[in-house]
């Protein structure tokens, strides 16, 4: 339970603010062995916001340091559906 | 026609179309399904179908040829796959798995089963057709397959897809839409403002090529736009990406199950026996190279050692692809579970979430087969018995949703395995109760909280009148271990009262070739996997123990020993200094006294015969280059000896009833 880092993640995910936070994720990106991103704040996101939490995720697989994407919010939930991304968890049924 | 080779090939068959149904269903959840899964899914049927007719299996034909109409509408866009349809799917797969299993066992099929969901198929299809997603009720709609490798400078451009798609899709209904995630490039040339996004889009409407490509028509100087009709229900072809990039880690990526199901068309299938027989030679060839650099050695011709190593490159290269033929996802078995949790919560009343982290680390494939029940019965365990009922949750001040979290990992030459949930934790206080009660720990013995937890995975522990934190979690635990062992695993458990258990899997990669450091013990010789080695020091035979165990100080950490001549039995040599390998297993450390370092040594494993399977210090046995035997050691008992030598010492105590590999090999 320890092991696994649980990072909240902005309001705006958009070409002008993923390089910021991209730099700022970069660096414990493989300090953890599991990171979880809290998505539960995203209002704002485009392709190249959608794009970033698709490469984390596939960086992740690929380092041995899984990334795991938790609680999207709607925004999320509407681009990865009109991108055809993967990686979002099932959806709430409850 | 050999019927029993046919039968068996149906049967697999059978399984893996079964299992490719649920995982498409399951899928919609997360998504819509393209085109091509709603291919997939109709062909599930539809070959049972065929197959079934083969063997004169006439029930299944019959219902299959129901499911398959539906899915057929289902593909053709007139009857929405919704979560009603969706759930009576499952229940149709269900069916079909559990006639198969009857039939093959010369069991009466359970027709009473399958009449309601027959009825609710035909239903369906008596149904008259809804109008077609695509809108045109006076001709037949077009279909179209549009493969976008957008430039890399189009987001710094000011271009958005996700309003290009939208666009589209007033033009045309999107069926379908995949991301082509083969483009992405390492950690080092991520540039976030760059897109290295492909897209395959299914869409379908009264539109001509030029419309559509007019869509795309701010990008198309800097991206790369095929579009191309799609004929009757023909899968797209999946000849190549859609990105410019190239495609070369296409396979390393996590596709969406599309892309997956694609991918399979490329494949080969072949026997696995076959992939063990090779494995096997493989085995041999390792042995027979080493005896070649032995012999260049002895002879001292430079040459031959050259020509020598020379092979032993190959055949290391030969070895990692033919073992790297064996390795699977461990997601194969992963991919069950969100049904699982699916049931079980639906069962338990229970609303439960599933987290998974890795599951595309890979592990030898009969790791894999083995692995499916021990986690199974985790999982349920954890449903079952640690995650509370919501109310109780409520009341703690949880959120209602239980969350259970299956990760893998790969860790020092072993996968990690670990399935955690944030229930009501265990009452090591009670367990330990129920131990002292049955006799298992004396009234005063003093255990730690590991040893104590260990216990719930004692045969019987849990069988009898239980404490209420503990009932049923002892439920095949015993079996869940045995499992593990089997595997040459551990199991370890970590609790929290009220925040939940962790259960922690450490496995081997592989069983059948492993880099092995070679040693030897009153001239004989013995191999410690090169993995579980740290380091090897020298010490003075004065401070070497009498007894089998002893310990040392090492850089101001206590170090337990174990002398493998005494826990051997084997001959004491006088000599002045004497070796000690450091190994680890875990986070626990043991010295292994020895007499000689021979160095390392890629070794085949081969089981040891019945008759030795008891003693749990030795793991197997392997043919060296030189054609003797050496003897493979058990790190994780010898370390488990070491320390409960070093605990009694320590005064604390073993539990009895956990024998230690000591007494174990004491006694064979």
């Amino acid at each position: 339970m320890d092991t696994t880092q649980r990072t909240p993640l902005p309001a705006s995910l958009t070409l002008a603010s993923v390089p910021e936070a991209h730099e700022e994720l970069l660096a414990g990106l493989e300090q953890h062995p599991f990171i979880e991103l809290d998505l539960s704040v995203v209002e704002e996101i485009d392709t190249a916001g959608a794009q970033w939490l698709v490469w984390l995720v596939w960086q992740g697989g690929q380092n041995g340091h899984p990334v795991a994407l938790l609680a999207p919010s709607a925004p999320v939930r509407r681009i990865f559906a009109t991108l055809g991304l993967p990686g979002l968890p099932e959806e709430d049924r409850s | 026609m050999n019927l029993d080779l046919a039968l068996k090939a149906f049967l697999e068959e059978a399984d893996e179309l079964l299992e490719q149904m649920e995982s498409l269903l399951l899928g919609t959840t997360q998504a819509a399904l393209s085109g091509d899964d709603l291919n997939a899914l109709f062909r599930v049927m539809h070959t049972l179908k065929g197959s079934a007719g083969i063997f004169g299996f006439d029930y299944l034909v019959g219902f299959a040829h129901e499911a398959e109409s539906v899915l057929d509408r289902v593909r053709e866009g007139t009857q929405p796959l919704d979560a009603s349809l969706v759930a009576l799917l499952l229940a149709c797969h269900d069916h079909v798995k559990a006639c198969i299993a009857a039939w093959v066992s010369g069991q009466a099929i359970d027709e009473e089963e399958g009449r309601p969901l027959r009825q609710r198929l035909s239903f369906l299809l008596e149904t008259p057709e809804s109008a077609p997603v695509v809108d045109s009720a006076t001709e037949p709609a077009r279909r179209w397959r549009i493969q976008v490798g957008f430039g890399p400078d189009i987001l710094r451009d000011g271009m958005e897809p996700t309003e290009i798609f939208a666009y589209l899709g007033s033009l045309v209904s999107i069926e379908s839409i995949v991301a082509d995630l083969s483009g992405l490039p390492g950690r080092d040339s991520f540039d976030p403002c760059r897109c290295y996004l492909g897209f395959d889009l299914l869409v379908s409407g009264e539109v001509d090529e030029p419309t559509l490509s007019g869509a795309f028509g701010f990008v198309q100087d800097c991206s790369s736009v095929r579009i191309s009709p799609v004929t009757d229900s023909d899968a797209p072809p999946q000849d190549e990406p859609a990105g410019d990039d190239g495609g070369d880690d296409l396979a390393a990526v996590p596709l969406p199950i599309a892309a997956k199901v694609a991918q399979g068309h490329r494949m080969v299938k072949v026997e696995a026996s076959r992939i063990d027989q090779m494995i096997d030679l493989v085995g041999e060839l390792v042995i027979a190279s080493s005896a070649a650099s032995l012999l260049a050695q002895r002879h001292h011709d430079a040459e031959l050692g050259e020509t020598a190593s020379q092979i032993a490159v190959l055949v290391e290269a030969i070895r990692s692809r033919v073992l790297g033929m064996r390795m699977v996802e461990i997601g194969d078995i992963f991919g069950r579970f969100p049904r699982l949790v699916r049931d079980l919560s639906v069962e338990t009343g229970k609303p439960v979430r599933l987290v998974v982290h890795g599951s595309e680390t890979e592990l030898d494939k009969s790791m894999v087969d083995r692995l499916g029940e021990p986690l199974t019965h985790l999982l349920r365990n954890a449903i079952d018995h640690g995650i509370e009922a919501a109310e109780v949750r409520a009341a703690a001040g949880k959120p209602l949703e239980g969350t259970v979290t299956l990760s893998a990992r790969h860790e020092a030459g072993s996968i990690v395995i670990e399935l955690t949930d944030d229930g009501g934790g265990m009452d090591v206080g009670k367990i330990l109760a129920r131990a002292r009660e049955r006799g298992l720990i004396g009234a005063t013995e003093i255990v730690s909280e590991s040893d104590i937890l260990a216990l719930i995975f004692l045969p019987g522990f849990s069988t009898a009148t239980q404490v209420t934190a503990l009932s049923g979690r002892g439920v095949g635990m015993d079996a869940v271990r045995q499992a593990i062992d089997d595997l040459r695993g551990t199991i370890d458990m970590t609790t929290r009262p009220g925040a939940g258990s962790s259960f922690r899997l450490r496995l081997p990669l592989t069983l059948a070739i492993i880099d092995g450091f070679l040693v030897r013990v009153a001239g004989n010789a013995f191999v410690v996997p090169l993995d579980r080695v740290v380091e090897c020091l020298e010490i003075r035979a004065s401070d070497v123990p009498e007894e089998a165990f002893g310990y040392i100080e090492l850089r101001g950490r206590v170090l337990p020993l174990v002398v493998l001549s005494g826990f051997l039995g084997l001959e004491r040599r006088a000599v002045r200094r004497r070796n000690v390998v450091v190994v680890r297993f875990g986070e626990r450390q043991a010295g292994l006294v020895v007499d000689d370092l021979e160095g390392e040594c890629q070794i085949v494993v081969k089981p040891l015969g019945g008759l030795f399977r008891h003693l749990k210090a030795l793991s197997g046995s392997t043919i060296l280059g030189n054609g003797a035997v050496a003897l493979i050691l058990d790190v994780s008992a010898l370390i488990d000896a070491a320390t409960h030598d070093a605990a009694r010492r320590a005064g604390g105590s073993a539990i009895r009833g956990t024998a230690s590999p000591l007494q174990e090999q004491g006694g064979g």
